[in-house]
């Protein structure tokens, strides 16, 4: 410490500018924030509300593009799991960003984290997406806008630790359990699906994702 | 009377992932407009798809340049705001999602009779596969006998009805599978509306629906 200061003090005298040692500016500070590390907050994604507020108040593009480096690896690598070419992946996340743009207004931080927002964009994306290659009617309204709806008049759980808690939640269940849920949310496999990738009996297929969904509850404090 | 028969935890799943087709996710996205304990999870669901996203990323995975999506952003339309639609439906008062869709549907199609006090709008159907259609049922009405090819789900809007296998009201989710043989009959006052997937055929039961069966089946 007292070292640090001397060669701090003797640049000075010696009229050179010096860019101030991290060991004497933060020693304390590192401990604790390698102290706060292990809880793996990302920082972007505390910032992500922030973003979604400048880009809805502001239509700040600058906003826009960092949300985007944030979000758009994560979507791509979420969404190639399952087995969708690579120009229908590209597709459903311009379709899903050009979305988050224009209807950011309509976040709200009480309802969810910005990533379960985004992932709820994606989902009806793919779902869209998936029926205009079956050619399956898609003149309808979207289901999920219209719950969503509905939802917006509840009363709000505790969600703001909820997706952290949620995944920790994910990986401590049993592997079989936790396959189930992975693979449907990533593969976009339905339970009959999992059961025949698994070679498995329905049944056995939907108590995995019951016995799996008891600790998910117990994370968002639903009582059973 | 409050809902005691929700969507299986499988189903609930694959709705919040989006693997459903579209009848399904209407019977399940209508019970959610209508259960506040499983929509409670459901949202759990989302945001367990969101940490599935936050904690999908892979550091060599190309990144995707921007240009494409901030250069279409602005002559995009944005989506038409929906319409609130308070009125009822040929008198019928239905909950989101089903409301929207029937607005629609409505436009072209009339009720059906099926047998006397028994009318339905079939809203979506593919030959062979499922069927689904929105029923309305007189009060005290008997429906006969049958069992099912494949599975009968029914999420009740309105009124109720009771089987051998229980009493079922506005709100609950009724599933039938394969081997459950029943006789609904609606309760008394009022008229039991519900929608009802079907993806097998209703089989009669009885010698007479050993015969009818063959005519029946499609």
């Amino acid at each position: 410490m007292i070292y640090e200061f001397l060669t701090v003090q003797n640049a000075k005298y010696h009229n050179v500018t010096v860019a101030p040692s991290p060991f004497l500016v933060h020693p304390h500070i590192m401990k604790s924030e390698s102290a706060k590390r292990p809880k793996k907050v990302v920082p972007e994604l505390i910032e992500s509300e922030r973003l979604i507020k400048a880009i809805a108040e502001y239509r700040s593009v600058d906003a826009f593009s960092k949300l985007s480096s944030f979000f758009i690896p994560r979507l791509k690598s979420f969404l190639s799991h399952g087995n969708a070419l690579e120009t229908e992946i590209d597709d459903i996340i311009q379709e899903t960003m050009i979305r988050v743009w224009q209807k950011a207004k309509q976040f709200n931080p009480d309802k969810g984290q910005v990533s379960t927002w985004i992932f709820t964009i994606a989902r009806n994306q793919r779902i869209n997406q998936y029926r205009k290659l079956r050619k399956q009617d898609t003149s309808t309204r979207n289901t999920y806008d219209l719950v969503e709806k509905q939802m917006l008049a509840d009363s709000v759980i505790e969600t703001r630790q909820t997706n952290s808690t949620l995944y920790q939640a994910l990986r401590s269940l049993p592997p079989t359990q936790s396959e189930v849920i992975r693979l449907s949310f990533l593969e976009g496999l339905t339970h009959q699906e999992i059961a025949e990738r698994l070679g498995l009996p329905l049944g056995t297929v939907k108590s995995r994702i019951r016995l799996g969904l008891v600790r998910i509850r117990f994370a968002i404090g639903i009582r059973l | 009377m409050s809902i005691s028969h929700h969507p299986h935890d499988a189903l609930l799943l694959d709705y919040s992932a989006g693997n459903m087709d579209e009848p399904m996710s209407l019977l399940v996205g209508t019970h959610l407009s209508l259960c506040h304990e499983c929509r409670t999870l459901a949202q759990g669901l989302d945001a367990l798809g969101g940490a599935l996203l936050e904690n999908s990323y892979k550091p060599n995975k190309n990144v995707e340049t921007l240009g494409n999506i901030i250069s279409r952003r602005d002559d995009y339309n944005p989506l038409d705001p929906i319409k609130k639609l308070n009125q009822p439906i040929d008198g019928i008062y239905l909950p989101e999602p089903i409301l929207s869709y029937c607005s629609n549907t409505f436009v072209t199609k009339k009720w059906s009779l099926s047998t006397p006090g028994i009318s339905y709008v079939t809203l979506a159907e593919e030959h062979n596969k499922y069927k689904f259609r929105l029923y309305k049922i007189r009060p005290n009405t008997r429906a006969r006998t049958h069992t099912h090819g494949g599975q009968e789900i029914t999420q009740i809007l309105k009124g109720g009805f009771t089987d051998n296998t229980g009493h079922y009201v506005r709100g609950d989710f009724v599933e039938m599978g394969p081997k459950n043989t029943h006789q609904p009959k609606t309760d008394s006052g009022e008229d039991c509306i519900c929608i009802v997937f079907t993806d097998g055929p209703q089989l009669l039961t009885g010698l007479l629906g050993s015969f009818l069966n063959p005519f029946l089946s499609h």
